[in-house]
């Protein structure tokens, strides 16, 4: 069987997202990969791959990978409860991964600052970096 | 605020000289791979911005005042030059002086249109602010004048060279105890941050935590003294 990468893991994370209704309702701007696009609504989510190391054992391969994963809002207190659905929505779940078990989905690095865009309004970003377990028998 | 510090504090060891050694070279290791990822500027700003010149309604002679110091144009264009990031008068103070906006514009070479840069613009008035206090005003007409490189705007001069992020990596020991030894693989960059991680503009171009991950199966046979 070949072996997995780990697309099946970032859309499982952002299933388990979108499944928190709370969270999909209030994010007016969406959920993108990366970066939001230009005159997008705020608050909007943002995930991305931030390392993926593989580790190969006896029989299994073992993908751990860190997710970046920022909430961006005009107001600090609503990007923070933005952000604490999130934690709920991903910390210690069960993710559903195709041809892959999930040993363990956690947050391991917290985050937030603040910016000024374009209009020269204040931006606030919350959030860290998730890291997903699989494994994957070989 | 912008530095990325990892710690890799869960190597606990008895304090051994010879393990110590091994585990600095696995700083180095690790500081390596993450100076290799970091991204890196094609072009140098001057090639890629072209020539700066300063252009106002009142014209050429018209001189501009930071604070105490009063320069001409052409003594601001030359410091634009020298700088990479040229200093002007503020839009407030202009307004202020019943004077019109000043454009700072760039001539690219293959453009026939001059255009202005708001980029520089900004950057402009963020130094000018930096700059305006009277104990820069030497500083500011050592530039202008073209006379050897002068404190921090001479740094900021270095620091226009690409490879300002990857430059700025380094590991230390820092810290620990009988039973810890703790390395710190840093980037001193103030935007390392705004790299490593998203921000709501620019994707990230992940480098320190990629390379502590990527070692992290490597420590322990490093650890027993077989390097691979």
């Amino acid at each position: 069987m070949a072996r997995g990468t780990v697309a099946p893991i970032a859309r499982a994370i952002v299933q388990a997202l979108r499944a928190n209704t709370a969270l999909k309702t209030a994010l007016n701007g969406g959920i993108h990969e990366g970066v939001a696009p230009l005159g997008s609504e705020y608050p909007w989510l943002t995930y991305g791959l931030h390392y993926g190391p593989q580790e190969r054992a006896w029989g299994s391969t073992v993908l751990t990978p860190g997710w970046d994963i920022f909430v961006f809002g005009r107001d600090q207190v609503e990007a923070r409860n933005l952000d604490q659905l999130v934690m709920e929505a991903l910390d210690d779940a069960a993710l559903t991964v195709d041809g892959q078990s999930t040993l363990f989905c956690r947050r391991i690095l917290d985050m937030s600052s603040a910016d000024v865009d374009e209009e020269g309004l204040k931006v606030y970003q919350v959030g860290g970096v998730f890291e997903t377990w699989t494994n994957q028998d070989l | 605020m912008g530095e990325v510090n990892i710690d890799f504090s869960q190597v606990k060891a008895d304090l051994h000289e010879s393990l110590d050694d091994r585990l600095a070279d696995f700083a180095e290791l690790i500081e390596d791979d993450a100076r290799a990822r970091a991204p890196v500027r094609k072009t140098t700003p001057g090639r890629r911005r072209g020539r700066l010149s300063a252009f106002s309604p009142e014209g050429r002679n018209q001189t501009y005042s930071f604070g105490r110091v009063t320069l001409s144009g052409e003594e601001i264009t030359r410091a634009a030059q020298r700088l990479g990031v040229p200093l002007f008068l503020s839009m407030s103070s202009r307004r202020k002086a019943g004077k019109g906006p000043l454009l700072i514009r760039e001539r690219r070479p293959g453009r026939r249109i001059k255009r202005e840069n708001t980029l520089v613009r900004r950057k402009v008035f963020k130094q000018l602010r930096q700059y305006s206090d009277s104990k820069y005003k030497e500083s500011i007409r050592r530039i202008a004048g073209g006379t050897g490189r002068v404190t921090k705007a001479g740094r900021d001069e270095e620091d226009v060279r690409p490879g300002r992020l990857r430059r700025s990596i380094y590991s230390e020991r820092s810290g620990g105890s009988s039973m810890q030894i703790i390395y710190t693989i840093r980037a001193g960059a103030p935007y390392a941050r705004y790299v490593e991680f998203p921000t709501s503009r620019t994707a990230a171009q992940p480098f320190l935590l990629p390379a502590l991950k990527n070692a992290r199966s490597r420590l322990k046979p490093w650890l027993k003294g077989r390097k691979r």
